[in-house]
């Protein structure tokens, strides 16, 4: 089954076609993104974006994303998801004492974020962040069709969505930071097709 | 608010972290551990992977050679925020940049067991010994400048990592060389006071980035070279304890209904523990779903619903511990002259973390290696050392982040169970539970019954209160310690049911005891404990004292409560909402009118540990709520509250804290309660346990309180503590209907109303 997965096409060959893409993107693209919430499509942990439009990959078959365009959180800052999966990797040496030996870290830079994954930082809209990859996607997908969105249809759009930890405040205000900086120009569009990409083929 | 605008990209490229090997610390990071095994009494096994004394300098703090600081907490982060509030403590009381301290966080192997994350603890104690132990060895860094030097340590200072010594810079790293630090933590030295750098600022949070971009964060995450999936088969009593037949319940496992499925590496069963081990992950979950298992029978649940909990935990048999008696307060409790007896019920409450338990385990050549999102490491360690019988030391937990928990859920859990299926493979086993065994299984926030005997005397003061208050719940052990029958499922009760059971009012006599009660079904903490429950009673009924008094709300508490803290902090709650004196219901709509507003103000400083147990942060909350007569739907339209930290560590850390309080109470308050039939939970998705979403979001107004000279008092629950009770003042405010039974749903609130007004028709 082939899809381009954050602009590189991929072929999952070892899932069966009814296989939830959720897994799929989490074990044999080894992506950490979207996350296993409910199965059910009820908690919006899972979501992805699929032909830019918000979806729950935990109940989407895999082969319904046959030959479309699946984008997860790591496609929306590629570079700087790579460069922060590297490092978070690095940081096991000495988070765990289990963890393998690493190389050297990666020398320092700074990288520029996806307007609304920026927004989240400025805003600290995190406790737990279990929800996050979910509260983003939608955003992102909204943004892309309402870059003006109301806080009302922001309310809408992140109403399938659950927080636990009681993080909405913050996610409003980091929805409505990207707003600001949409307004002043910075892209809520995703990486155009070809950006590097941190999947991996399976 | 305010937004930070720089140097947000500033995790990312950070830390210079430092490999365990290549560290120069005052001793390495392995090397000091190691010497320590052999010196510290307490780690005298000789396992692989012995646990760091809490009493050792050594174990909290290690120095590379560059100068950077790695500092070492039993405690885990939550999602609150503690590892950057931790940092902050430990750069501020060693003189060094933020960016140079590493905290390592609930791995047994690598920090000392403080106990579990809970109790809003972190701060305000388990952070004590790092920080002594961080002071220490700032004093040692002097003294090693000071003898190179030449000059006294009175005159050295330290700056950013260096010490600065009569003109010269000396850095921590240079100095540290070949020094040790196995010397025991002082307790008694004293801690910086003033002129911090960080302390006290809204420092940005090392996690988030991670968090935002995808990188490795979580337990879920990780992935172990040649790792397996495994998923569990438990019993049908979903969520029940010791009084189902957990441990002997298993009739059969017919491994020929899932031969036909592909990637099956074994069925595992141990007692009544049944676990399937796939290749893949969604074969391992066809097969839990297929794999046909037969259990005994059982529906021994007594009625568990909304309706018939209140009888249900009358009923329920229960030990009387005396908390507080005064002289002579069953006669006066007899003799007030205007009695106000109340029965207070609360549900049970799933913890509802998003994303269910995980774990990885590895078992092989002698060593249990476990990694996982539990707010109690060292206890999983504990646990695992039971479940295989092997020593603790054999046995390395290393904790990841998880999904929030807010209490104790099914974390622990499953480690037992991916150990057992790791050893049964002798490959690393991940397993996730499925979300209706997440829901099903987390020991539940228990329900509680708070029985309110007193009254007023005639001037319509307090005269007497009594409290009784059961809460039939325990520790919940790990699941496959039952299952597998290591330990026996003796029902045991907790004494936890004391948590801010003695409220704060000094009324003249006070009687308050702990009803301590076995569990009903699996229960264990979950934030606010017991004491959310028990201010729900405590503020109510002083709320309809005022009432009854046809006082302020506010002024009537006032009477009885002494704590100038409060006092003060109540002053800046009336302010913050422009509280309008006078009694409850002044304002009363007319009959006709559908929806009716009103405004309800509860108070509460969180008292909880083992009783007399001591405070943490005082909260107080005003609440403005719509109820809709025709309907009985409660909005909650905004909510003002207010919190007395002490010093702030990290202010947006703190109000964060605030605000997920105040969002998670008033769903638990609104909407929350598990259902049961006579087996179990059936509450097992978010269709059955609705929570609170974004179009239901209340205006949130929140007021810290700056107190930088006070010591910092544990944040993470104090705020939902008077949320039950300020809702149902409001609710009495706008409709002058009380509810004593969480939570108000449109049906009971509909129920109440229309109960009060035959009440009132038929009064005429």
């Amino acid at each position: 089954m082939k899809f381009t997965l954050n602009g590189q096409e991929v072929d999952a060959q070892s899932a069966a076609a009814d296989t939830p893409l959720l897994y799929v993107l989490r074990n044999d693209m080894q992506l950490n993104g979207p996350k296993f919430g409910c199965g059910l499509g009820e908690c919006g942990a899972c979501a992805v974006l699929i032909d830019g439009k918000v979806a729950r990959s935990c109940s989407v078959p895999l082969k319904a994303v046959d030959g479309k365009k699946v984008t997860t959180l790591e496609g929306l800052s590629p570079d700087a998801s790579k460069a922060a999966s590297a490092q978070a990797l690095q940081d096991r040496a000495v988070l765990d004492v289990s963890a393998a030996e690493t190389k050297a870290p990666a020398t320092a830079r700074t990288y520029t974020l996806h307007v609304v994954q920026q927004a989240f930082v400025d805003a600290q809209a995190a406790q737990c962040g279990y929800c996050t990859n979910g509260m983003i996607m939608a955003l992102v997908a909204l943004f892309n069709q309402q870059p003006k969105a109301s806080d009302e249809e922001i309310r809408h759009a992140l109403s399938g969505h659950l927080c636990r930890c009681g993080t909405h405040v913050e996610i409003m205000q980091a929805a409505a930071r990207a707003r600001e900086l949409i307004a002043k120009g910075h892209s809520p569009a995703l990486p155009a097709a070809g950006a590097s990409t941190t999947a991996k083929a399976a | 608010m305010k937004f930070f605008t720089k140097d947000n990209h500033a995790q990312l490229t950070r830390r210079q972290l430092l490999k365990a090997g290549g560290m120069l610390m005052v001793g390495s990071v392995a090397g000091g551990h190691l010497l320590m095994a052999q010196t510290a009494p307490e780690a005298a096994a000789k396992g692989a992977f012995p646990i760091p004394s809490a009493k050792l300098v050594d174990s909290f703090i290690a120095i590379g050679a560059d100068g950077s600081v790695t500092a070492y907490n039993g405690h885990v982060d939550l999602g609150t925020g503690v590892r950057t509030a931790l940092g902050q403590l430990v750069a501020d009381e060693l003189y060094v940049d933020f960016a140079a301290v590493t905290m390592v966080l609930g791995h047994t192997a690598r920090t000392p067991d403080l106990g579990p994350t809970i109790a809003s603890n972190t701060i305000q104690v388990s952070s004590l010994p790092m920080r002594h132990a961080a002071a220490q060895v700032r004093q040692l860094l002097i003294k090693l400048a000071s003898e190179k030097s030449g000059v006294p340590a009175e005159h050295i200072t330290t700056q950013k990592g260096f010490v600065i010594a009569g003109g010269k810079r000396y850095g921590y790293g240079e100095l540290v060389q070949g020094q040790d630090l196995l010397i025991e933590v002082d307790d008694k030295i004293e801690l910086r006071k003033s002129g911090f750098e960080y302390i006290g600022k809204s420092v940005q949070r090392v996690d988030i980035p991670n968090k935002v971009l995808g990188a490795l964060t979580y337990i879920h995450d990780l992935r172990v070279p040649g790792m397996l999936h495994g998923r569990v088969i438990r019993p049908p009593y979903t969520g029940a304890d010791a009084t189902a037949p957990l441990g002997s319940s298993l009739v059969s496992v017919d491994e020929k209904s899932i031969a036909h499925l592909p990637g099956i590496v074994k069925v595992v069963v141990k007692g009544d523990f049944v676990g399937v081990v796939a290749e893949r992950e969604e074969q391992a979950i066809a097969a839990m779903r297929q794999l046909k298992v037969t259990w005994k029978e059982w529906n021994g649940l007594p009625d568990m619903s909304l309706s018939g909990l209140h009888q249900t935990l009358v009923d329920h048999a229960k030990t009387d511990r005396v908390l507080q008696e005064d002289e002579g307060a069953l006669q006066a409790i007899e003799q007030v002259k205007t009695a106000l007896t109340r029965d207070y019920v609360w549900p049970y409450h799933a913890h509802g973390s998003i994303g269910p338990s995980c774990a990885i385990a590895e078992v092989g050549n002698g060593q249990i290696q476990v990694w996982t999102g539990s707010q109690n490491p060292h206890d999983v360690c504990k646990d695992i050392a039971k479940l295989m019988d092997v020593n603790a030391d054999n046995i390395n937990v290393t904790r990841l982040e998880a999904s929030g928990c807010y209490g104790r859920n099914c974390a622990d859990d499953v480690c037992s169970d991916a150990v057992l299926m790791s050893a049964a493979v002798g490959k690393p086993v991940r397993v996730q539970l499925m979300r209706e065994q997440e829901a099903g299984w987390e020991p539940k926030g228990t329900g509680q019954l708070i029985r309110v005997r007193g009254g007023l005397d005639e001037q319509n003061n307090v005269a007497a209160y009594e409290l009784r208050t059961c809460y039939p719940s325990n520790n919940a052990s790990a699941l496959a310690l039952i299952l597998t029958g290591k330990v026996s499922a003796k029902i045991e009760a907790q004494q936890m049911g004391d948590r801010t059971a003695i409220p704060q009012y000094e009324y003249p006599k006070m009687r308050v005891i702990s009803q301590d009660a076995v569990p009903i079904v699996r229960a264990s903490w979950m934030r606010g404990v017991s004491a959310l429950p028990n201010v729900f009673a405590h503020e109510s009924w002083i709320d309809e004292c005022a009432y009854l008094a046809k006082a302020d709300p506010i002024e009537y508490r006032l009477r009885y409560l002494k704590d100038p803290r409060a006092v003060a902090l109540i002053a800046e709650a009336k302010k913050q909402c422009n509280w309008q004196e006078g009694p409850a219901r002044r304002n009363a709509a007319p009959d006709d009118q559908r929806l009716v507003k009103g405004r309800g103000f509860a108070y509460a400083r969180y008292f909880h540990s083992k009783f007399p147990g001591y405070g943490a942060a005082w909260a107080t909350w005003v609440v403005d709520v719509t109820v809709d007569r025709e309907t009985g739907e409660v909005k909650v339209d905004k909510v003002f509250v207010a919190q007395d930290t002490g010093a702030m560590v990290n202010p947006a850390g703190v109000r964060h804290q605030v605000h997920g309080n105040v969002v998670q109470s008033t769903s638990r308050v609104l909407k929350e309660f598990v259902t049961f039939d006579k087996s179990g939970v059936t509450s097992v998705e978010w269709g059955g346990y609705p929570i609170l979403r974004f179009d239901e979001l209340p205006e949130i107004d929140s007021l810290l309180v700056e107190r930088p000279n006070e010591a910092p008092m544990g944040a993470g629950e104090s705020a939902s503590v008077p949320s039950a009770a300020a809702v149902a003042n409001a609710i009495f405010d706008a409709t002058g209907v009380r509810l004593l039974e969480v939570p108000f749903t449109p049906s009971r609130v509909l129920a109440a109303l229309k109960a009060a007004k035959s009440g009132a028709a038929s009064s005429k």
